[in-house]
């Protein structure tokens, strides 16, 4: 049972988490020889400290290209998948966050990833969902942003009704969208009980408040983006 | 939003807590001002905010500022005490929780824990572990 389950009877009033750790500097953008090195090592020293401490999460930035720089700020970075599996193996009460790109990741091949890992981590994993922002980070997969929001959320919104069909229903069907057409698609396994997802705002909001861009969290598999929230400090 | 689905909205801080306020600011301005890589966060900046080209020059120097020291993430710099006011505040603002990051996670995540944790828990905003399992 993952501890960001709020409707737990021991749910913590204020949940923290850490955030960037399978990124090279981390949230920091400094060249101090201190700054934080994303090794696998590290990562797992890391998540065992918060685990023993009570902490309720971690989660991860997916990112393809560095930001340059003397230090190629983000240009070391674990993958998040795999490093989620590996450090839910490894813990015993913390939630780890996987984050895709809707773009780069095909639904029913995450779908099948996260329902693996649930079984791995006992019901401990997590899902943040990004849209797409970082026209470069397209450029260098091959793929195309769509420079209109409509659009981009609309692809990403259709991607995860696909992932939520996958882990609820108990049939083959087919779908039908604007962007995907699947032929007799199943999901086996499925998650035991319902992940936590996470959803990055869109970039005008972060844009508008950068000391609090807010990240909507739903128990419930369904996705929102937290709007009228950015003007809190 | 989706009508009927339970939404939180959490947000993201950055943590610089040492045992004096002088000695969070000093290593503030050492690793996020001094030492910033900057060429790497215009880089940030320019991507970030590639379609909002009309800010005013003091918003975007505390942009700046700030997307160096914790990519944009909200400051708690200080003391133990001053680190949980902060966290406090983000309680109280109706945050349902923040992200944390610091320079070196593993080597400062220990004082946090040791120093910021149980001021939370007096405040009843956080529950420690023991007192979490025995209510499981």
């Amino acid at each position: 049972m993952s501890m960001l389950d709020k409707t737990a009877p021991n749910a913590q009033p204020f949940f923290l988490g850490t955030f960037a750790s399978n990124c090279s500097g981390g949230m920091t953008v400094t060249k101090v020889p201190e700054r934080w090195v994303s090794s696998w090592d590290n990562n797992l020293r890391l998540a065992r400290l918060l685990d023993e401490a009570g902490i309720d999460f971690m989660l991860p930035i997916a990112r393809w290209i560095g930001y340059g720089g003397e230090t190629n700020f983000h240009g070391n970075v674990l993958e998040t998948i795999t490093w989620a599996a590996g450090l839910l193996a490894l813990t015993r009460n913390i939630t780890v966050f996987a984050t895709t790109h809707t773009a780069a990741n095909h639904p029913v091949v995450v779908a099948k990833q996260l329902a693996t890992i649930d079984q791995i981590s006992r019901g401990r994993i997590g899902l943040n969902i990004v849209a797409g922002w970082n026209k470069p980070e397209y450029e260098a997969l091959g793929l195309t942003l769509p420079d209109d929001h409509v659009t981009r959320y609309g692809y990403a919104q259709e991607w995860f009704d696909i992932v939520r069909a996958l882990w609820s229903r108990t049939e083959a069907f087919d779908w039908d969208g604007t962007w995907f057409k699947l032929k007799n698609v199943l999901g086996d396994p499925r998650p035991s009980s319902p992940l936590p997802i996470l959803n990055a705002a869109g970039s005008e909001e972060a844009a508008n408040s950068p000391s609090a861009t807010p990240i909507s969290c739903s128990r419930r598999q369904s996705t929102s983006r937290a709007r009228g929230t950015r003007s809190r400090h | 939003m989706a009508a009927g689905s339970s939404v939180d909205v959490l947000t993201f801080a950055h943590v610089v807590c040492r045992p004096t306020e002088k000695e969070a600011k000093d290593y503030l301005e050492h690793f996020g001002r001094t030492n910033a890589d900057w060429a790497a966060v215009d880089n940030l900046v320019r991507l970030q905010f590639a379609h909002a080209q009309s800010f005013p020059h003091d918003l975007l120097a505390l942009i700046r500022d700030r997307m160096a020291a914790g990519h944009g993430g909200f400051p708690l710099t200080g003391t133990p005490e001053q680190v949980a006011d902060g966290i406090t505040a983000l309680h109280e603002a109706g945050f349902r929780g923040s992200t944390l990051s610091f320079v070196d996670y593993a080597e400062e995540f220990p004082y946090f824990r040791d120093t910021v944790l149980p001021i939370l828990e007096q405040r009843g905003i956080r529950i420690a572990p023991a007192a979490m399992q025995s209510a499981a």
